[in-house]
């Protein structure tokens, strides 16, 4: 090979040791990566389990202990009806890591294949995929939604559907363009010579070199969708009271931070915690699948 | 590459330093306007209209004050009608007819005379339907203001409001309406400039632009000189104002922050005096340390949750009683979120001009009771109630009090409802149309007599949306203004009440505050029921 | 290249007249009207004012009223401004959007394209640490929170700056940064991801087998390749950005456009609606088209198509 080229990602062809394997053993390696999974299994557990362990449930007030700084009786303090935050945060987790997590693969799923797609067919194909897009960007989300809402009802299943509309769109943009430049490299020129269809080229050679910046997407895209939550329960779509989810706890702390800071602060770091997880966990995983770095 | 990377430290440092070097600690517009009597008020969202005959809330009504007067004006501290642009009026034995006698020196801020033919034109222009202004019930007393509008009557000569010369003019009722001299130094009577109107389009389509700064014409304490969109209005003194002499405040510049949060430390950092509200996680704080700006007193206004009364389960009577018994509003407003507010223990807010309701079925805790009424009404402790929905606009205030309802019918009554929250106009659509069980709602009086509240609850009345229909009541309602002498009007109010609180097509729960915060510098401020400021006789001075 | 500039330029109309049309029935479906309002409007009166803004005409003859007069440029009267057109308003708060916009883009480029280029030079070393620590607390930390915190600080504690309004230069200072910062941070990510991408291919390790230069080999032949993802990232992040943002311009009292994205829905605004949707569309689909410019010059082997 004399120009300079991207290594195409051999699937489980090698015998001996499949590239998952390796992908397995060098994440394993990687420190940062293993603590940042323990966390969230931790947090997964803590957030399934936790609430059934717990003396209060995330909607019994006590109107007379409203405010209750952070004790023994209440670790982490009450809010203002009195409920305890710490099963109010592990109630909210159940939400919000269920909707950080299903809605962000609905949006990597759709968004991954759809950029994918549009970006090797090319052409006109790709001119009305990526219109369609522009479009959907530019409608406008309030509307959408209270007209969902209408039709519908309230129902968890709208909220993905609400969610996985809006953010799949910058995901479909990114891989488009990756993979506009991917298919120029001679690895798929080869694929293409040895007449693989379009599908196999697709999914077989061209998803894998995407790994990357899908990785680092997604793992921005998991707190903006936490965080949409929090406006879609505004419109009366998201969490129904006296439930909560980490989005509308910090947004309700961020208004009360200066008298009672506890109510963000808890709220705050362990959505911090996750999401700091979640990155290097994101950044292992895109190193240890790397097969070029892997060489040395 | 390390290199580099100190440079970019080296050069964001450097740049970060300039930027906070530009900015020292400097005079405050509070400060400033101390020393130039211009007072810094916010007044939350921004006006869609300064024509007083389009404004569509009440929360507006202080930049028309600034910029208009009626024929009477307000006392600051009691709120009764004082002499405006009328010096004196008269009123007929019977109540019926009103006769205004205005000042010679009442003048337009382009120099015209204010006249009693300003006052016809405007009411005119308010009653034509084209005009589609939202205010036109403030003319129902007069005798033909509601026929003329509705078109039975075409001929405006015909409506009981006449200039009978350039500085007289009287108004006839159909019915007496002892509130009347209060009602008319409210927005919808104030006058506007004819010729002012006629410049920019017919008088009688809505929208015409005249308002603008330049174009606008007004005969109140203060001029407009600025409206910057999205930013606020800036009105200066209005040296032809009759009582000018009065005014002390040079200018007045009105903020528009909607965010009460933003507002709260626009007030501490010294940018306004006045702000329209208080957050409610702050007000133990202001109470604790800075009770000398926090002005938290009661409003004339009632919190409630009307019943859908015409489909099970809340058609039966029996079943709203129970959900009010079950309440226990004393423990709310003990709570710390809530503290300060009174309870209601009837419908109208108590102590207005002299009435507290004081007959039976007086709104009270009584768990037992309300649990013997659910079962009477076929739910035994609550089994087989419906799970509906307690439905309010997205708001946090009102979230926390539907979730505190919410678990005290859980443990009072059994019963397990859900809370929805609605966008604001989804859920004002479901209330109008009568889609839902429970809906929150609230009451701010209009004039400081119990018929203001009471009139609501008429059958078919606009705001009634509970389906409550009793001939009685209506009767009462009508007849309470007949009546001249004020302790006998209140006997009606009572009996009229007692057949609210015995159908309970709603749900009171306590009686608001309207808590804001007020500069120690401004002086001739006096918070009262219904949160109206005339600018008159207020003025700036630091200590 | 001016074919392809050319024909992109002409998809704009169908693009906004889908857009247009979707809008326009869209909000038509919502329950609540521009007069519904807590103390009910008596019907004659309402029958009126819908009479006076056309709303009593059949839904489909407004439709093609409206597109008769967005095609001579004019976007109707605003139902909540009355007294201003829409055209006024976007006149009005369109350059404070911009400028606001314009301050956040260039913290969050100044920002976010440094530290992700150090970060990935730097790959797994202490640098990495603290330029992707810097980049997840923009993450972290919702404008919500980081906006009020900066203005108590700046505004409240140490009385510098103001914590609200839009009157002097200073006051593009922490708005600008609550915004920028967010924005930095999506860039510092994704820049240290495309890098990394970029820095273990094989031309890469050949010219550092020549000997060049470290900081020659990520400015002449790694930043190109690196920056494609923050490229496609920033065609509709910077719409976005210029139109304005409803929280900040919200927490810091701005008159700026992205409050009425979010108002004029809540106000059933119809013609603000949609005024700031072909805005908002127009300025997308054109820097959609910029970054696929961009995209063919940051890669020669590409065409444009």
């Amino acid at each position: 090979m004399n120009s300079p080229s991207i290594q195409p990602v051999a699937p489980a062809i090698e015998p001996g040791h499949s590239p998952w394997a390796d992908a397995w053993h060098r994440l394993q390696k990687n420190r940062l990566a293993v603590i940042g999974g323990g966390v969230l299994v931790v947090l997964a557990l803590a957030c399934t389990f936790g609430p059934l362990l717990s003396a209060y449930s995330y909607e019994e007030q006590n109107l007379s202990n409203s405010f209750a700084p952070p004790g023994t009786a209440h670790w982490l303090g009450t809010d203002q009806l009195g409920r305890d935050l710490l099963v109010r945060l592990l109630y909210g987790g159940r939400i919000s890591l269920g909707v950080g997590l299903c809605a962000t693969f609905v949006a990597l799923t759709i968004g991954v294949v759809y950029g994918a797609v549009a970006g090797y067919l090319g052409g006109r194909t790709d001119a009305v995929m990526m219109r369609l897009v522009d479009i959907i960007y530019a409608l406008p989300f309030t509307i959408f939604v209270i007209l969902l809402m209408v039709f519908f009802g309230r129902n968890i299943v709208l909220l993905f559907v609400a969610i996985g509309a809006v953010e799949w769109l910058t995901m479909a943009r990114i891989v488009r363009g990756q993979v506009m430049t991917l298919k120029k490299m001679e690895f798929i020129e080869a694929a293409r010579s040895l007449g693989f269809g379009n599908r196999r080229i697709i999914f077989r050679h061209l998803l894998p070199n995407l790994l990357g910046p899908v990785i680092v997407y997604t793992t921005l895209t998991i707190p903006a969708v936490m965080l949409l939550e929090a406006f879609l329960s505004f419109l009366g779509l998201g969490v129904q009271p006296p439930m909560s989810s980490w989005g509308t706890l910090i947004k309700d702390g961020a208004e009360k931070m200066e008298e009672y800071w506890w109510l963000l602060i808890f709220p705050g770091t362990i959505f911090s915690l996750t999401l700091f997880s979640l990155n290097f966990l994101g950044d292992g995983l895109r190193d240890a699948l790397d097969v070029r770095a892997a060489k040395d | 590459m390390l290199r580099l990377c100190h440079r970019f430290c080296l050069l964001s440092s450097v740049i970060c330093f300039l930027l906070f070097a530009a900015c020292t600690r400097h005079e405050t517009p509070v400060e400033a306007g101390n020393r130039t009597q211009t007072l810094h008020q916010n007044i939350g969202a921004e006006p869609q209209d300064l024509d007083p005959a389009m404004m569509q809330t009440n929360s507006h009504f202080q930049v028309l004050m600034a910029l208009y007067e009626g024929l009477t004006g307000y006392d600051p501290q009691t709120l009764a009608p004082v002499p405006g642009v009328a010096e004196r009026w008269e009123i007929s034995d019977d109540g019926l007819i009103y006769t205004f006698q205005l000042r010679a020196n009442a003048r337009w801020s382009n120099g015209d005379p204010v006249t009693a033919q300003d006052f016809v034109f405007s009411a005119q222009r308010t009653l034509t339907a084209s005009l589609g202004s939202p205010y036109p019930f403030y003319f129902f007393v007069v005798r033909g203001a509601e026929d003329f509008l509705g078109g039975k009557l075409t001929d405006f000569s015909q409506v009981g409001i006449r200039a009978v010369d350039d500085r007289t003019l009287r108004i006839e009722l159909h019915q007496p309406a002892p509130y009347l001299p209060f009602l008319l130094g409210g927005f919808a009577w104030y006058p506007v400039h004819r010729a002012t109107v006629e410049k920019t389009g017919p008088w009688s389509h809505p929208y015409t632009g005249w308002t603008k700064p330049g174009l606008i014409v007004t005969n109140g304490p203060f001029l407009l000189a600025e409206w910057r969109a999205g930013e606020g209005m800036v009105v200066k003194k209005n040296p032809r104002y009759w009582d000018a002499a009065r005014v002390r405040l040079r200018e007045i510049d009105f903020h528009v922050i909607e965010n009460i949060d933003t507002e709260e430390r626009a007030f501490r950092s010294g940018q306004l005096h006045l702000t329209e509200y208080v957050p409610g996680n702050k007000l133990k704080g202001y109470h604790d340390h800075e009770p000398a700006v926090l002005k938290a007193v009661p409003f004339f206004m009632t919190y409630f949750y009307g019943f859908n009364t015409t489909r099970p389960p809340f058609n039966d009577g029996r079943v709203r009683q129970a959900f009010s018994l079950a309440l226990d509003r004393a423990q709310l407003v003990a709570s710390q979120p809530f503290r300060g507010l009174r309870p209601a223990t009837a419908y109208v807010p108590p102590d207005v001009d002299g009435y507290t309701y004081d007959g039976p079925g007086q709104l009270r805790f009584d768990p037992v009771e309300a649990r013997r009424l659910l079962a009477a009404s076929g739910y035994p402790d609550g089994k087989g109630f419906p799970a509906i929905d307690i439905t309010f606009a997205t708001n946090n205030r009102h979230q926390e009090i539907a979730e505190v309802m919410q678990q005290m019918w859980r443990q009072n009554l059994g019963v397990r409802l859900n809370l929805a929250n609605k966008e604001g106009r989804v859920f004002q659509e479901e209330r109008v149309h009568m889609a839902y069980d429970l809906a929150r709602a609230g009451w701010v009086g209009d004039y400081l007599d119990a018929h203001a509240f009471l009139s609501v609850y008429v059958a078919n009345g606009g705001q009634n949306n509970t389906g409550f229909a009793n001939p009685e009541y209506d009767r009462l309602v009508r007849e309470s203004l007949n009546e001249p002498d004020r302790a006998k009007r209140h006997a009606i109010y009572r009996q009229t009440e007692a057949i609210l609180l015995r159908e309970l097509p709603i749900l009171p729960l306590f009686h608001d505050g309207s808590p804001h915060l007020v500069s120690p510098a401004l002086h001739g401020y006096y918070p009262n029921l219904l949160n109206y400021h005339p600018y008159q006789g207020m003025w700036l001075e630091s200590h | 290249m001016f074919r392809f500039v050319a024909r992109r330029l002409l998809q704009i109309i169908p693009v906004l007249l889908v857009i247009i049309t979707a809008t326009f029935f869209m909000v038509r479906f919502v329950p609540g009207g521009p007069f519904t309002a807590e103390k009910a409007i008596p019907p004659e009166i309402m029958k009126n004012l819908e009479a006076h803004y056309g709303l009593d005409q059949p839904l489909w003859r407004q439709y093609f009223t409206y597109l008769g007069q967005i095609a001579r440029g004019d976007l109707g009267p605003s139902f909540k401004y009355s007294n201003r057109t829409v055209n006024e308003i976007i006149a009005q708060k369109l350059p404070v959007s911009l400028e606001l916009g314009g301050w956040a883009m260039l913290i969050a480029l100044g920002l976010g394209l440094p530290l992700g280029v150090f970060a990935a030079a730097r790959h797994n070393t202490w640098l990495d640490y603290v330029c992707s620590a810097v980049g997840m607390i923009g993450i972290c930390v919702p404008t919500f929170v980081l906006g009020p915190l900066l203005a108590l600080f700046f505004g409240i504690y140490l009385q510098w700056l103001n914590v609200s309004g839009w009157y002097g230069p200073t006051d593009r200072i922490l708005p600008g940064l609550t915004l920028g910062f967010v924005y930095a941070a999506y860039i510092m990510r994704l820049t240290r991801g495309g890098m990394l991408e970029v820095l273990n291919q094989d031309f890469i390790r050949t010219a550092r087998a020549k000997g060049a230069s470290e900081t020659r080999i990520i400015f002449r032949h790694a930043l190109r390749g690196g920056l494609l993802p923050v490229v496609s990232f920033l065609g509709p992040a910077i719409a976005g950005i210029l139109t304005g943002s409803f929280v900040i311009e919200t927490i810091f009292q701005i008159p700026g456009l992205g409050r009425e994205f979010v108002n004029s829905a809540f106000n059933r605004d119809y013609t603000l609606v949609l005024g700031t949707v072909i805005l908002y569309a127009g300025l997308l689909v054109f820097m959609n088209l910029v970054v696929d410019v961009m995209q063919v010059w940051l890669n020669p082997r590409l065409k444009f198509e």
